[in-house]
């Protein structure tokens, strides 16, 4: 008897589609009801059979009763508030510290970036904190709620709910992650100078992916964790957390807009007068001369009249400001200073004692470097590049000062290759350039190298693949890419495998040695970051670098340690370890001729002497732009 | 005799009302108080008595709570608010001018 009640009573709950709580009372009104209906009847000493039949026949169509109720129920439902959130309330309060952090998130950065670091970069223990305590105060609710408040029904579905949150939120810290990796990549990098923007953006995005998968994750939960939930109220309760999230990514693009327009004019509308780059370290005697350069608009091979640049002593005073570059005569030392306007050139030494124009460069082409003056200082060779490729097999110009003419066949006895790699440095010899080109014919491991001396002069080669050519491959710390072409006399180039690009850049830093002066190249901060930098000290036959070993990069290790190494004898000594923000690197290696070196980090330079191993601040470039470098003591 | 769903329907909160009126009943109760008041004349389909009781309850007109029952369901209570009563009053106000007028009208035929 009790069966034939509960089929009546179940096919009005059924019609009746009410929330859970709802439901079962209806279920225990009606049990009730029969109950005392067929207890009456029985006492009419009425049989089973009939007492069925007469229920059912009094109370009428169950499907009505129960589309009645429905109707009732719905008629005059109020929005429920405190209900839910009984259901709700560690997802509320989940939500609440979510969005607080993902603010702070926000936020923080944004302080970072204007305040303490322009150049962007925000420890990722900040992330990390940020993101990690919600989700432990998100656990904390939900064992706070298995523990009394609720029953332990609803205390799981809270508790299981939680952990579907923090799922989601391991998940945003993943495509953080990998976004901050994005940005902070070398081929962005410059686009990671500007910091705010960069990190504003990826913030944003960051929201709302993050919001996008709570958004999901509630539909979810409302769909099949609290299923008996009155959908309606679901999807108030669903618009609401829509409509906060629409206000709240909203929000985030009004602070990214008015942080950008106020770093707009505190830096006079220059967006970029705080993102320059230290480029290049030269000497004046004992005097650094920093070349600090922005790029606008930003890309990633920038042409000169894209750049802008200052020369700076370490007191900040500006030396040189406007549109130029500095190469190196690697004949003399000199240091030029290139103005380059569409072909038009300009060559201005840095004491401004000298300045050559080379009219017009029979080249779209930009000069990123000049080679080597000719043994009688009337020829010089650049190197030039075409702004899309590396630099290193790109057109060769010689410009002879006498004639003012350019000269496009020059090398030409050497079979120049577009697949291999070529490296010129020059020799002892004045006027001599040693050239090597090294190809690999499809084994990376075995490559074929050809060393040509060719007189600049003349422009004959005097020397082919001769012994005094003779190259050999130091890999000196385990980078089985870096090649160095010692030649005759102690002069030698680098060929510089840029691990990132994997590509090989050496033109820009073939150097030649002089006697026992320790050598260094220059890195360049849009070709370089992230690849290997080295150095040579001929007279001692030490090897050294500067490697990016459990960097963000290639260990994909959020902390961004350098290290300073020493390769002799086969034994590899850390000198020197460093610290900086994700995606930073040296940008500048330099020493002067009392064996110091100059680490250059974005702004932050400091004087290490080799001999004592002990650093020295040696100044604070202007213009903010240093990131926040930690030493570690040795 | 008996009459009509239709006829029973519009009177039916009033009817309620007026078995709460001398103390709270729970469903069957109620039911069961309008027909033996009525001489029987007077029966619900008894499903349809719920949807309005939850409807009379939704407007605040009735109040319900759950009493145990050893060894058989509980029972759901109803008894009258407040608002309850003033409603019965007015609905036998209306009832009895509503039947004076249809009497009225029913006696010139």
């Amino acid at each position: 008897m009790q069966t034939d009640f509960d089929d009546l009573i179940g096919q009005v709950v059924l019609s009746a589609r009410l929330p859970e709580t709802a439901s079962d009372e209806i279920r225990r009104e009606l049990e009730s009801h029969c109950f005392e209906k067929s207890h009456s009847l029985q006492l009419q000493g009425k049989q089973d059979s009939e007492i069925k039949e007469i229920i059912q026949q009094s109370f009428g169509d169950p499907a009505m009763v129960g589309n009645e109720l429905h109707q009732v129920h719905r008629k005059y439902e109020k929005i429920p508030i405190i209900g839910p959130l009984m259901y709700f309330r560690p997802f509320i309060w989940g939500l609440i510290l979510a969005v607080m952090s993902l603010l702070a998130w926000f936020v923080v950065p944004s302080v970072f970036s204007l305040f303490i670091s322009p150049q962007g970069g925000i420890p990722d223990a900040f992330l990390v904190a940020f993101v990690l305590v919600p989700e432990l105060l998100m656990i904390g609710q939900g064992v706070g709620l298995a523990a009394g408040k609720l029953n332990l029904r609803d205390s799981i579905k809270a508790v299981v709910f939680a952990s579907f949150l923090i799922a989601i939120f391991c998940l945003g810290i993943i495509s953080d992650q990998k976004a901050i990796q994005l940005v902070s990549q070398p081929i962005n990098r410059h686009v990671f100078y500007t910091g705010l923007l960069g990190n504003s953006l990826v913030m944003m995005f960051v929201i709302a992916i993050n919001f996008g998968l709570i958004l999901l994750s509630r539909m979810l939960a409302g769909r099949y964790i609290f299923r008996q939930v009155d959908q309606t109220e679901g999807n108030k309760f669903t618009f609401r957390i829509l409509l906060s999230s629409a206000g709240l990514l909203l929000f985030a693009v009004l602070l990214t807009c008015s942080v950008i327009a106020y770093r707009y004019v505190a830096n006079g509308w220059n967006p970029l007068k705080t993102n320059a780059v230290l480029s290049d370290i030269t000497w004046q005697g004992e005097e650094p001369i920093f070349l600090l350069q922005t790029v606008f608009p930003l890309t990633n091979r920038p042409s000169p009249d894209q750049i802008t640049s200052r020369l700076v002593r370490a007191d900040g005073t500006v030396l040189k400001t406007g549109q130029f570059d500095m190469v190196r005569d690697r004949n003399s030392a000199g240091i030029y200073l290139v103005q380059q306007q569409s072909k038009n050139v300009l060559l201005e030494q840095l004491d401004g004692a000298k300045i050559i124009e080379l009219g017009d460069l029979p080249t779209t082409n930009s000069i990123v470097g000049i080679v080597a003056s000719s043994a009688s200082q009337q020829k010089l060779l650049l190197s030039t590049f075409d702004g899309i490729h590396g630099a290193s097999h790109d057109a060769w110009f010689v410009y002879d000062i006498t004639t003012q003419k350019w000269s496009q066949d020059v090398l030409h006895d050497v079979p120049l290759t577009k697949t291999g790699t070529t490296s010129v440095v020059w020799s002892k010899t004045p006027g001599q350039l040693l050239i090597g080109i090294t190809t690999t014919d499809g084994d990376a491991d075995n490559p074929v190298i050809n060393k040509y001396l060719y007189d600049l002069d003349s422009a004959k080669l005097v020397a082919r693949n001769e012994q005094t050519c003779q190259l050999f491959d130091c890999r000196p710390l385990g980078y089985k890419e870096i090649q160095t072409l010692p030649a005759v006399n102690n002069s030698m180039n680098y060929s510089i495998y840029d691990g990132f690009y994997q590509d090989v850049i050496a033109s820009r830093f073939a150097i030649p040695t002089s006697g026992t002066t320790l050598m260094a190249w220059l890195a360049s901060p849009y070709q370089l970051a992230g690849g290997i930098q080295a150095f040579y000290d001929s007279a001692m036959g030490q090897q050294w670098g500067v490697g990016d070993y459990g960097s963000f990069y290639f260990q994909d290790d959020f902390w961004n340690v350098h290290n300073l190494q020493q390769s002799s004898n086969g034994q590899v000594r850390t000198i020197l370890k460093w610290m900086s923000s994700p995606g930073y690197y040296p940008s500048v290696l330099s020493l002067d001729k009392q064996k110091r070196l100059v680490i250059a980090d974005h702004g932050k330079a400091v004087i290490v002497d080799l001999a004592s191993g002990k650093t020295a601040k040696l100044a604070d470039l202007p213009d903010r732009m240093v990131v926040n470098i930690t030493w570690i003591n040795q | 005799m008996k009459f009509s769903k239709e006829l029973i329907k519009g009177s039916t909160k009033n009817l309620i009302l007026a078995v709460l009126k001398d103390g709270e009943m729970y469903g069957y109760q109620i039911i069961k108080s309008i027909a033996d008041q009525s001489q029987e004349a007077l029966q619900f389909g008894e499903g349809s008595i719920y949807p309005a009781l939850h409807e009379m309850e939704k407007l605040g007109l009735l109040s319900s709570h759950w009493v145990p029952q050893e060894g058989k369901p509980d029972r759901k209570y109803y008894k009258l608010t407040p608002e309850g009563s003033q409603a019965l009053a007015q609905g036998v106000k209306d009832w009895r001018e509503f039947s004076h007028a249809v009497n009225h009208v029913l006696s010139l035929a």
